[in-house]
């Protein structure tokens, strides 16, 4: 099964490295959708749904902790995995979200972290297959 | 810290994001070579928290477009203006987040702003450091680079 992915970052370019690294990693990908900022982000997951949310923490309009924050407290869209790419520097910061059952990888990030990190999340088997597990 | 610690930090942030992020190669020099230089393009993030302060980026115009297509994997295709200047501010936000674990106690949160990225004069050229400003001058094919950081109290 195709996974479909909602990526959440200020910086378009950010967004078309990730996506096409994710692009690369022969992982089944389905539709991959993009957020600017955490709210854009939230409405468009009243209308999509989606396997994971990549996101980053310093965005403008609403950050992405609090997007975090919003989407555990929706009883339809806390099961969804989470994982932050971000600068983030503080590690006391990185534990917060990671209580809250959030992936972390700092940027700049490696092809093969981003694809390994998103396997290990997803629980889908190496094989370039995805498996909804859900 | 001594501000040639803080310095020495900066050139390594800088120097290690730029490589890994758009695989631009640079080196650090004491001080750039006067004249000729391009018009150039600034990206400042400013940040809060245990420290508080900004930090930018300074490129030559001529460098943002492999820039970009670095980070972007654009192959002969140049890059909008736009994805120019959000390829500058992105590189900001990232040596920003390596730099400033090196400065604080791991346990310190920072708040970092959204880049603010604007054309300039090549002001790279006064080159005196104030008292809480460090600057790094670094070497890329394309061209010279400064990197700033600027702190509202002395470490």
């Amino acid at each position: 099964m195709a996974i479909n992915i909602l990526v959440v970052d200020d910086s378009s370019v950010m967004r078309s490295m990730i996506i096409k690294t994710m692009n690369m990693s022969g992982l089944a990908l389905g539709e991959i959708s993009q957020a600017g900022n955490g709210k854009e982000a939230l409405g468009l997951l009243k209308d999509k749904w989606v396997d994971l949310v990549v996101a980053d923490i310093n965005m403008p309009v609403m950050n992405g902790e609090e997007m975090i924050n919003r989407i555990m407290e929706d009883p339809e869209l806390k099961t969804i995995p989470i994982l932050v790419v971000s600068t983030e520097a503080s590690q006391a910061r990185i534990e917060r979200l990671m209580s809250k059952g959030a992936s972390f990888i700092k940027k700049p990030f490696s092809p093969e972290l981003i694809r390994n990190t998103i396997v290990k999340i997803l629980g889908i088997e190496d094989n370039g297959e995805g498996r909804d597990k859900r | 810290m001594e501000r040639d610690e803080i310095k020495g930090r900066l050139i390594e942030g800088a120097v290690s994001s730029l490589e890994r992020l758009a695989f631009i190669f640079s080196y650090p020099v004491e001080m750039p070579e006067r004249g000729g230089m391009d018009d150039a393009v600034k990206a400042t993030v400013s940040f809060k928290g245990r420290l508080c302060g900004s930090l930018s980026i300074e490129l030559p115009t001529s460098a943002l477009p492999e820039l970009a297509g670095n980070m972007l994997g654009l192959d002969g295709e140049t890059p909008s203006l736009e994805q120019q200047y959000d390829a500058l501010g992105e590189t900001a936000n990232v040596i920003c987040g390596s730099v400033l674990p090196s400065l604080a106690e791991e346990s310190a949160i920072f708040d970092i702003g959204v880049p603010d990225v604007a054309a300039v004069k090549n002001e790279s050229f006064e080159l005196s450091d104030s008292d809480f400003e460090v600057r790094a001058y670094l070497e890329l094919d394309q061209g010279n680079c400064t990197v700033k950081l600027r702190l509202d109290d002395e470490l």
